[in-house]
This record gives C-alpha cells, structure tokens and sequence, in this order.
C-alpha cells in the first residue's frame, strides 16, 4: 500500500497497517517534524493535515485512513525552500522556547488561517486551545497568528 | 607544533568554586548556628556559579568561513542559553553575530562543566568566566597575528588588520603554528558601553530548526552509520515494585523482535520498530511483588510544619511575645504534589562505536550524572561514556537524569545494536520526580505604627535538592535548601522566625522549576496580604513601608513600576462586581520580580484576562529571550494557581495522561504585558523568577474581588 505526504507517494508494508500515522511518518519515513507528546490525541504536537483538516496523527492508525488520503506534515508547510507565512510569523516573534509543540501549534493555526484569513482572538483562542505549549508560549503564538494572517494576506 | 586541543582537557578552572555550603562537621552544638549560616549564604548567594574548564580551544574554533563555533556546555530547553552564551563570547571575540554557531559538548569531547544546567544559573554564572576565557583568547590571537604580520594590529569584525592593509582572519590566527599560551594575568574585558552584542535581542539561534522540523531533540536522533532498533523496558506498576518472576514465550514469538534483555529487576526488549517494542513488553507476563501503597493522607500527614525537627533558618529579634498578644494573625497555607511533565517525554540514543565507547544522546540537564549513572549501568569507566545532550523538548528540572540514557545503553550493549528508546506519556507522569507537597503555618503581628511587629513562618517541604545529596549532607544542613528556596523575608520586621521541616515522604520528589520558590512565595506574599488587611492599608502601600536597604530600593521601584503598568491606584478601586487586582513580588537569585494579577470571579470560574509583570535581573544579556521566560513563568504561575495537582491512590499517582492532568490553555490565558527594568547590576537569575508571585497576587486578587481567602493550591472558589 501507498500513503501521499506532501505530495510524496510512500509505500508501506502490510504489518503497518495497524501502526500510528505518527510513528510512521516519524521512523519510517524520517519525517520527525511531527512529534510525539502524548499518544493519546490530548496535547496536538503531533497535528498534521489530512485532506484539510487538522488530525492527530499519534491516534490515527493507517488502516484507518480515507482512500487517496491527502497528508501534510510540516515539512509540507515550506515550499521551494520559502517558508510559510505562520513560519514567518513564528520567527519573527520568536515564540518558541523549548520547541518541541510548535509543529502542532502551526499545524493547528494554518487550519485556522485557510477557514478564517482573519480571525479574531476568540476564534484564536478556540481553535488553538487543545494544543498545549509546556514553555507557556501562549500569548506570543496568539500574535504570531495574527501576524501571519496579515502576511498570508498580502 | 600542531593543535591537538580538543583532547587535551586541560583543565585550569576561571570563575567560581561550586557552592557546596561551606558547612564544617562535627561541631554539633554550632549546627543551629551553622545551619542559619548556611541558609544565609544559600539564599543570597544563589545557585552554585560558573566553573569552567579554562581551554579557550576547547571552546572557540574558527572555520575556513571565519565562522565562530563555540562549543557550549549548557544545554539548551527553550531558555535560551545556547544564545546567550554566544552573544557573550562573540561580543568579547569581535565576531559579528551573523558568523556565531552555538554547539553542545559532550561529556568526552569540548568542555567540561562540573555542575550542569539548572538554577536560572547558565547566563548569570557564565557572564564573567565566558567573557573572560573569549578576551584571553582574543589576547593570544592578537598576539599571534601581530607575530605574523610583524605590525599592531586591530580587530574588527572578526578580522585583524594593521595600518598597512594587511588582514588576517581570526581563523587564521587560530591556525598559526605557535606555543598558544595563556596570559599571565587575565585579558581586558571589553566595557559595557562598549557591547554591541550583549544586551540586543539578537534572535535565538534554535528557533528557526525548531519551526522547520531539523532533527535536534532525542526523540529524534538515529544512528548515522547503521540501521536505529528501538527499545522497551518493562515498568512495574508501581514506583519500588520489585521483579519476582518473567515469562517471555509469547513476547519471543512476536514478528521483528530481535532480542529481550533480561537482567536484575530490569527486562527490556529491542525490536525493529518501536511499537513492535511496547506491544512486546506488554506481552512479557512479570510477577511483581508491591511494596506499602501509598495513599495521599500517608503523604500529607508527614507534612509537619510543627514538628519539634523542623530547622530554624533564621531569627531576629524576639516574636514569640508578640506572637501571643491578640493582635496577632495566624494562617495555614498549602500546596500539592506537581508533575513537571517536558511536552517532549525523555528518550535516548545508545550506540556502542568502534573505538569502545559508549555514545549516548539524551535529554539530561546533567551530563556528568547522567554519565555515571550510564557507566554504572554497563559496567564501563565513565572515560568511556559519552553523554552528549541534546536540544531538550523542555526541563523544568526533571532532566536532572535521563534514566532512558541508561536504558538504551543497556539495550544497546546487550543487543549489538543502536538502540532508541522514548518514554511514552504514561511513563512520564508514573515515574515523574514530583514537586514536593508544602504546607505553611504563618503567624505575624501589627503593631501600632500599622507596620509588621513580627513574623513567623513555618514550612514543612518533601525533598526537593536533597534526593540527589548525599545523607550526610542532608543531616548537617537540616533543611533542604531547594524546598527553602523563596522562604526568606523581603521585608524590614523587627521579630522574625523561619522554620523548615523536611518531610520524608515514601515518593520521589524532586525539582521542579524554581524549586521552592512558588510555594514559599504563595505562603509568604499572601499573608503579607492579609497582614495589609489587618492594618486596613493598601496592599502596595504597606509592601513599600516594609521595604528598606539596597535590594528593598530595588524592589520597591519594582512594585512603583509595575503600579504604575497596571494602573493599579485606578483600577484596584473599581467596585466591578466580581472582578479585582492583586500584587505580589519576590526576590529570587538576585532578581527581583513584581506583578499585578487582574481576576474575574463568575460563579466558580477564576479567570485571569491580564497580568503585568517588571523584572529587575540585572543586566539582560538578550531582552527578547528574557521576556519571553517571563511570560513562559506567568503561563507555568497560573497554571499551578489553578489546576495543577497530582494525588496518590493505592501507590498511583493520579494522572498517566493529560487527561488526568491538564494544563493552562491559551484560552486561560491571560494578556502580559512585561517590562525589564534597566540596571548597572551584572546579570542575575532569568529562567524562574518570575514564576514566584503568580500565585500569590492571584490569590490576593481573588480576595479583593470577593473577599474571600484562599490558602490551597489549587485556587478554587
């Protein structure tokens, strides 16, 4: 079988079917951008696209993926070398301390920014409250997101 | 002769000696004496200090790019260090910040640090001997290129140049063949006028990897020569359970096992991938025999602030007399076990190399423990462990050991092979090193001016430092000065008693960011509040009566400046129903800390919409950076003010998921404002402080708001 990240074509074997799109993706295929926190779909460090939407890859185990399933990680997020617009963002306020979130958390937001190119602090706060960040890098994510909707939108 | 340094571990030691105390033994009838003394010198002396291996090339090597490597031995967890300690080696190199490369030593190669990463220490204690070491070196390079060119020279930018139009690059000099030799006496450090690095918010220099997924943290490291296996190891159901018997036979016949390691009270498996690893570790059936199961009433009625062992920590003058008189005020205060839990849980990298030594990457704040504790594992001479840590998916003390690092080097040498092994959640919260439970007994007294005539405050802790020291050390210095962290007074009071109880609890507890700062500061600055209450006077007010001498003129401009943020005259009189403002401050290492919490009470919903915060560290090597510990520390005080707790039920602690244990979201999360106070003083503690009065300035808001008082962590109306 086959499963398509960022627009790449894998193959897997049979006895991966029952195996967490997470550790797939992160000792199979060497994508280690999507990380592991908590196995259990609470903490969304290990948020990817899937077909669109925000999924919790440590929850979802491969047999149970939609036919021609579309899979973005966040080694996806960059394009010929240009980073995204939450990239950006991110960097420019520096929100990061440990790191070890911050995938999800932009996996998360991008969501956000596709449905809502402007969203307002609620819609932020509601979207992003089920991606934790241990460091408590909260308040600089809320304004990274609202910095990379101003950057998506010029 | 050739450079051959990087072996040479040379090692002339620039900076301080290690704070062990200074406690001398046996003299029995001075421990209470000694045992002040000694509290005295810990709380005002800080975290033990820079200690660092003095071979400049060990540290700084130039590439043919002109580029600064420095081989750093702090390990980075989000605070960053790594950062910092470029911006100070680069400012005293000449080396512009674009050309500055940060790396980690390991425990075999580059620099040695006899102490490790903790203690809001890595900046602060390195800022002299750092500086120092670069300026010696940029001494020896400029005597070198000035050998070379035979003329005087400048450095700039990174390259020396004479009067004639002669350039030598730094790698250059660093290259010449010559008896590199260390100055007499040390180099010039260049003037804080002078700094064009230090004191700018340069931009960390992991940020970028840590959002463009580059593989930096421990979950994330594979062998790079061979094929990575993945291990497992069995956990017993409760802490100090002991293996009686193992069947293996189902677990043998699972696909893609390659080996299971049985050892004293130890089983362990390594597989082809890693959740083949976890279902066969499921799958081997093990007898264990349980130790007493804790209950959480086991835990809390050791807590004994009471106690006739409690150590007295400090007096002044006489409260006892005072203390009696009817105008005296008596509080309890509390706060519960707290799980540190890094997002990224522990796991480790083992690779046994061709040449017999035992390379681990881990996530440990203490790579000299961590090595040993490895050594000891495997049976080999710690000169034959390389401990190299990687970037960390946070600390919070808990990587104090890396007890995966020990797991994957037994898995490895048992099996042949590389062998990863992560810790699953669940590991995390059932093996965690827990904050320790406190409770406070405070007593204090007004007297007639309105002012504090006495003040007593006893603390009964679980270990915090103390289950990493020898006994010994224990049993002179009484008192844990991890869990005493905070208790110290910061206001002027004529009659003043401290006390500590250290309470043996049957579970690990350990230290958590800030130790015992956040307890001891929720106890001490509430009841300063309710002391404030007492004498009918304005919180602030009567903060700014107590204060006197250089750090009360340091804390008191704090408190102004932080008044004045929040408009705390204004808004602390707005009668909104259920809203109100509370103020709380701390000094901790040398950094004085002062914050204005905003509540809003709806039923029994606490939440927070803003929180102001100055801080007052010193010198700040990088602004941005330091702000951003500062917000990180508002997010990890609220946190605790309002949820975080773990009990103990039949030897299980309450939470193996986050589930069970949540933590702040961002939809709790308050707006902050933060502001760093200038200051001619060298740079103090950043990654903790500000954690300190959260708790307490939420508490004082809470009871401004209905004039209710809460005394428990955590908050709950």
């Amino acid at each position: 079988m086959e499963i398509n990240v960022n627009d790449k074509r894998f193959s897997l074997q049979d006895s991966d079917q029952n195996r967490k799109l997470l550790w797939i993706l992160r000792d199979k295929l060497g994508l280690i951008g999507t990380r592991y926190g908590c196995g259990a779909g609470y903490c969304g460090a290990c948020t990817v696209h899937i077909n669109g939407q925000a999924t919790r890859s440590c929850v979802t185990p491969i047999n149970s993926l939609p036919p021609n399933a579309k899979i973005v990680t966040v080694e996806g997020l960059t394009s010929d070398g240009k980073l995204h617009p939450i990239q950006q963002a991110f960097i420019e306020l520096q929100v990061p301390q440990c790191g070890w979130c911050m995938s999800g958390q932009m996996m998360t937001a991008t969501t956000l920014l596709n449905k809502s190119p402007n969203p307002s602090r609620t819609e932020i706060r509601n979207t992003m409250k089920n991606n934790y960040c241990r460091c408590g890098c909260y308040h600089r994510i809320t304004k990274a997101i609202e910095l990379a909707a101003t950057l998506k939108n010029d | 002769m050739t450079k051959n340094w990087k072996l040479s571990r040379r090692k002339f030691l620039i900076g301080f000696g290690t704070v062990t105390g200074g406690i001398a033994v046996g003299i029995p009838f001075l421990l209470p004496y000694l045992r002040r003394q000694a509290f005295q010198f810990l709380s005002q002396g800080g975290p033990p200090s820079g200690n660092i291996d003095g071979d400049p090339q060990l540290w700084f090597e130039f590439t043919n790019q002109n580029l600064l490597h420095i081989n750093v031995t702090k390990v980075e967890m989000g605070q960053g260090a790594h950062t910092a300690l470029g911006q100070l080696a680069a400012e005293e190199l000449e080396v512009p910040w674009e050309n500055v490369r940060v790396f980690q030593a390991g425990t075999l190669l580059g620099p040695t640090d006899s102490f490790g990463t903790g203690g809001s220490s890595s900046v602060s204690g390195l800022f002299i001997p750092l500086r120092q070491l670069a300026a010696n070196y940029r001494f020896m390079l400029t005597e070198a290129a000035q050998e070379h060119l035979n003329s005087t020279v400048i450095l700039k930018n990174g390259v020396f140049a004479d009067t004639n139009g002669n350039e030598l690059t730094l790698n250059e000099a660093s290259l010449l063949e010559r008896e590199w030799i260390a100055p007499e006496t040390d180099a010039t450090l260049k003037s804080k006028k002078t700094f064009k690095i230090i004191g700018k918010s340069v931009p960390r220099l992991d940020i970028e990897s840590k959002l463009t997924a580059k593989p930096m943290y421990s979950y994330d490291m594979k062998s790079s020569k061979n094929r990575t296996y993945y291990g497992a190891v069995a956990r017993p159901p409760v802490v100090g359970a002991e293996m009686q018997d193992v069947d293996t036979n189902q677990a043998k016949n699972l696909e893609s096992i390659i080996s299971i390691v049985l050892q004293d009270n130890f089983v362990g498996v390594v597989a082809e991938d890693r959740e083949t690893a976890l279902d066969a570790i499921r799958a081997i059936k093990i007898n264990w025999k349980l130790p007493k199961l804790i209950e959480n009433d086991d835990i809390d009625l050791l807590l004994d602030p009471d106690s006739n062992k409690a150590v007295e920590l400090k007096r002044v003058g006489d409260s006892s007399s005072s203390l009696q008189n009817s105008n005296a005020i008596s509080a309890e205060y509390s706060t519960p076990l707290a799980a540190t839990v890094p997002l990224e849980p522990q796991s480790s990298l083992a690779e046994l190399g061709d040449d017999g030594i035992m390379y681990v990457r881990t996530p440990t704040q203490f790579p000299n423990q961590t090595t040993a504790a490895v050594a000891e594992a495997i049976g080999f001479d710690e000169n034959k462990v390389d401990v190299t840590p990687t970037y960390l998916g946070g600390g919070f003390g808990r990587r104090q050991i890396a007890e995966s690092a020990r797991e994957a080097a037994i898995l490895a040498i048992e099996s042949g092979l590389p062998v990863h092994i992560g810790w699953t959640r669940s590991d995390e919260f059932l093996f965690d090193r827990f904050r320790p439970p406190t409770k406070h007994k405070l007593r204090g007294s007004i007297n007639s001016n309105g002012t504090i005539e006495a003040y007593e405050h006893r603390q009964s802790s679980g270990d915090v430092l103390f289950s990493q020291l020898p006994a010994i050390a224990g049993s002179i210095a009484g008192s844990d000065f991890g869990a005493t962290r905070g208790i110290d007074i910061i206001y002027n009071i004529p009659n003043l008693k401290l006390y500590a109880h250290r309470a043996k609890l049957p579970i690990e507890t350990s230290a958590w960011r800030g130790l015992g700062l956040l307890a001891n500061t929720f106890a001490n600055e509430s009841f300063v509040d309710e002391l404030a209450f007492h004498a009918n006077q304005d919180p602030l007010q009567f903060r700014l009566d107590h204060l006197s001498g250089e750090t009360g003129t340091l804390v008191r401009n704090a408190l102004l400046h932080v008044a004045k943020m929040s408009n705390w005259n204004e808004l602390q009189q707005s009668t909104k129903e259920g809203s109100g403002m509370g103020i709380a401050c701390c000094v901790d290492y040398g950094t004085i800390v002062a914050q204005v919490v905003q509540v809003e009470i709806n039923r029994d919903t606490i939440s927070v919409p803003k929180v102001w915060s100055v801080m007052d560290s010193g010198l700040v090597v990088n602004p941005n950076g330091a702000k951003n510990q500062v917000e990180g520390n508002i997010i990890w005080g609220l946190g605790s003010a309002l949820k975080e707790e773990i009990t103990f039920n039949k030897g299980i602690p309450s939470a193996k998921n986050f589930g069970d244990y949540q933590l702040l979201t961002i939809d709790e999360s308050p707006e902050i404002f933060v502001e760093l106070l200038p200051s001619d003083r060298p740079p103090q503690g950043v990654g903790e402080p500000a954690i300190g009065p959260i708790p307490a300035a939420l508490a004082n808001a809470i009871f401004a708001a209905t004039g209710k008082r809460i005394r428990k962590l955590p908050l709950t109306i």
